[in-house]
């Protein structure tokens, strides 16, 4: 009796083992055809961030991508924690050849590369010729002036190191019906704002509301605000940790305005909330703004809203009615490893993402907006009106665009530059903290990441 | 050596070298690694070269704001919670040990479910609970006419970390209760029978009978809620508030999580992991310190 089980025992493990190691041989490769590509290596491992947008767009493209180049074969992980899963293989020597990065990495994944230079200068794909079209570089297909900002171009020695994905605007989120139900107008500076505040109030509605969990959600205001009234080379100042960036009259100007908004314009609790929350409570006309980005819509697809609710996107505030307003750009990225395998085919497949077949298939199955120049053109009709909406405000006169993103930190320093910069919002919006506080909380940080430069 | 015990010895063998190679790879060699890497400027991929840079960390670490304040936060975490805990379980405990319940089934299965349901799913409920507008805490304050104590529990800095401690009370009292309820069953009923009679009513039995015979366990529990308070208040902390506001509720593990997984600073992290070890290993051996003592007072 006693041996039976002990063979049953033995035998148990033998079919466990074998089970675990049948499994882990069958996560390999797929089979490949015959290579006509005229690529010498003709598979591609990529790792794709799938989040708002969902899966069914990255499995048609690699499909596409297959069918035009016989014999290629792509491996791809998608997930929304990518980084959790490709760095235990990257730290094992194992790089992707290709990556789709989300656009915040908040799996500090892409920062760490960066600092590390560990991604491949890809200048040379945007100055080459754009694949099914006769004498237009890559480059000219793009959003105008985009690859000069420091999102892709991020050592400011103009090589392009980061391929824009999806960049759109990012900034004030309202209900276009709202606004028309009452003939309100939208308001151009901050006195303007806190005026529609005080006549929204009547209604019971305020003027904000805001993740008081994530607070660095209103660096979608705020960056575009500080632009508008400090410029360009004074959010530039602040992206790269520079001395009395945030110490300058200008931006302390904008940050006096901002600091209004403790004077009962935000609904109260939205301290408490998270970005899901509180989005909600603007869908529930709650509120009348929220700092959020243009993937409002895909993300609150299934929440309740006000009949009749139609996203639309403002820019930020500005002090004086004679600036220009700015609205922020801002999206998910593809890179190269410099480390991959296979460059050749992975510059290959990104000239073919954004082909006119791939910006519209994007469209078609993630309701999102490709940043080449003609993108929003071409998806009209394709995407939603709330989208189509919120991409067209950076086409609107008066209205420039801006792309800002703070460098990596430098190897050793341990300030988190995000946290140290926004999480006090909800303590200054409460008046548990001055302006003062705030900015020489920010500069005593960057004093610091300075001294690792 | 009979066939019986070389089969003996190799089911033994069988039954031992699964788990201690486990132990050994994914955590024996992990600790030991992460020991090594808090004394180096390691990033999370492992590139640009890893240089030793000694106690830096350590020294850093001190001087470092958000991490007083994370510990600040953990320590309360760890005094308030385990203590009003397992005051709570004891409480409860007794009443149903003693009370002669008839529902006393129904209510040991209803204080027990709490410790059975994923702590996401608690921290998301309780977000909604302490949640400002429709949360049940406010509306229950409307409904009593103390509209006055209304706030946003978890967007305040007094009460975020407070929310957060009352929330890991009411998820593992009822797992220590179950625990201190079994080692009050089995205390000599003699003992309340004579006490009783020498007309010891229920406070005086509860205080010089029931204590002193669970005492053991009340230390065991003591122990085993810091550590599971340590542990969890990360879940809470990271989904409840995040942290927040401006750092209120930060707790250590949330704090690692952050240097290591989002600014890739593995060196940092590993010190400040290797700090986390150290303080629960140190707290622990201090309250069965205390208990020795008891014993031979």
């Amino acid at each position: 009796m006693r041996k039976t089980k002990f063979k049953s025992l033995v035998m148990f493990l033998i079919v466990f083992i074998s089970a675990f190691a049948l499994f882990a041989q069958g996560s390999g490769e797929k089979a490949a055809a015959e290579n006509t590509s005229g690529f010498e290596d003709p598979v591609l491992n990529i790792a794709v961030f799938g989040g708002g947008y969902g899966d069914e767009y990255w499995y048609q493209i690699v499909e596409m991508f297959e069918e035009a180049y016989p014999g290629v074969t792509v491996n791809m992980q998608i997930s929304p924690t990518i980084g959790q899963i490709i760095t235990p293989q990257i730290a094992a020597g194992d790089w992707p050849d290709f990556m789709c990065c989300n656009g915040n990495d908040t799996q500090g994944l892409i920062t760490t590369m960066k600092r590390e230079k560990a991604i491949l200068d890809i200048t040379d794909v945007f100055d080459s010729p754009a694949l099914g079209e006769e004498g237009v570089t890559l480059r000219e297909k793009m959003m105008p002036g985009l690859l000069d900002s420091r999102k892709y171009a991020p050592y400011g020695d103009g090589r392009i190191y980061f391929a824009p994905f999806n960049c759109g605007p990012t900034g004030l989120v309202y209900n276009k019906t709202l606004f028309e139900k009452n003939g309100w107008e939208l308001p151009k500076t901050w006195d303007e704002f806190y005026a529609l505040g005080e006549e929204a109030a009547q209604q019971g509605i305020s003027l904000f509301t805001y993740p008081g969990i994530y607070p660095y959600y209103w660096e979608h205001m705020l960056i575009a605000a500080i632009t508008a009234h400090a410029g360009v080379d004074a959010i530039n100042a602040i992206m790269s940790y520079e001395e009395n960036s945030w110490d300058n009259p200008e931006v302390r100007e904008v940050l006096e305005e901002f600091v209004r908004m403790a004077q009962g314009y935000v609904l109260p609790g939205s301290e408490a909330l998270n970005h899901t929350q509180s989005q909600s409570e603007l869908m529930m006309d709650h509120a009348l703004f929220i700092s959020t980005g243009n993937w409002v819509e895909s993300e609150m697809a299934d929440a309740p809203r006000t009949e009749g609710f139609v996203f639309a996107m403002a820019p930020a505030p500005c002090v004086s009615e004679d600036e220009t307003s700015y609205i922020r750009n801002d999206g998910d990225t593809f890179i190269i490893p410099a480390e991959a395998d296979n460059t050749e085919l992975a510059k290959e497949f990104l000239r073919f993402l954004y082909t006119d077949e791939s910006v519209k298939l994007f469209a078609e199955k993630s309701n999102g907006v490709y940043a080449t120049a003609d993108a929003l053109e071409l998806v009209e009709g394709i995407v939603s009106d709330g989208v189509y909406g919120m991409y067209s405000v950076n086409n609107q006169p008066g209205v420039n665009a801006v792309v800002a993103v703070l460098d990596a930190v430098p190897d050793g320093c341990n300030v988190v530059p995000m946290d140290v910069i926004w999480n006090p919002v909800p303590d200054v919006l409460a008046g548990r903290m001055t302006i003062d506080q705030w900015i020489d909380q920010i500069e005593s940080a960057y004093a610091e990441i300075r001294s690792y430069m | 050596m009979s066939r019986k015990n070389f089969q003996r010895n190799i089911f033994i063998s069988f039954s031992i070298i699964p788990p201690l190679l486990i132990t050994l790879v994914f955590l024996a060699i992990p600790a030991v690694r992460a020991f090594c890497l808090s004394f180096t400027d390691a990033n999370m991929i492992g590139i640009g070269g890893t240089s030793f840079t000694g106690l830096e960390n350590y020294r850093y670490m001190f001087s470092d704001q958000v991490f007083m304040k994370a510990f600040r936060n953990t320590v309360i975490l760890l005094i308030v919670v385990p203590l009003i805990t397992i005051t709570v379980s004891l409480i409860l405990s007794e009443i149903l040990h003693r009370g002669n319940l008839r529902e006393a089934g129904f209510y040991r299965v209803v204080f027990f479910f709490p410790s059975i349901i994923s702590l996401t799913v608690v921290a998301i409920v309780w977000s909604f609970i302490f949640h400002p507008t429709m949360g049940l805490v406010n509306s229950m304050l409307d409904f009593l006419h103390l509209s006055q104590m209304k706030r946003s529990w978890l967007g305040t800095a007094e009460t975020a970390l407070g929310s957060i401690a009352f929330t890991l009370v009411w998820q593992a009292a009822g797992y220590y209760l179950v625990m201190i309820l079994a080692a009050m069953t089995s205390i000599n009923n003699d003992y309340y029978e004579a006490a009783t009679i020498d007309g010891a009513g229920w406070f005086r039995q509860f205080v010089y009978i029931t204590l002193p015979e669970v005492k053991n366990i009340i230390i065991i529990t003591i122990i085993l809620s810091m550590s599971g308070t340590l542990n969890l208040s990360f879940t809470l902390s990271t989904i409840m508030t995040n942290g927040g506001p401006n750092n209120a509720s930060l707790v250590l593990l949330k704090y690692i999580y952050n240097q290591g997984m989002t600014n890739g600073n593995f060196g940092y992290s590993m010190a400040i992991t290797v700090f986390t070890l150290l303080f629960s290993i140190i707290l622990s051996i201090a309250v069965q310190k205390l208990q020795r003592r008891e014993e031979a007072v």
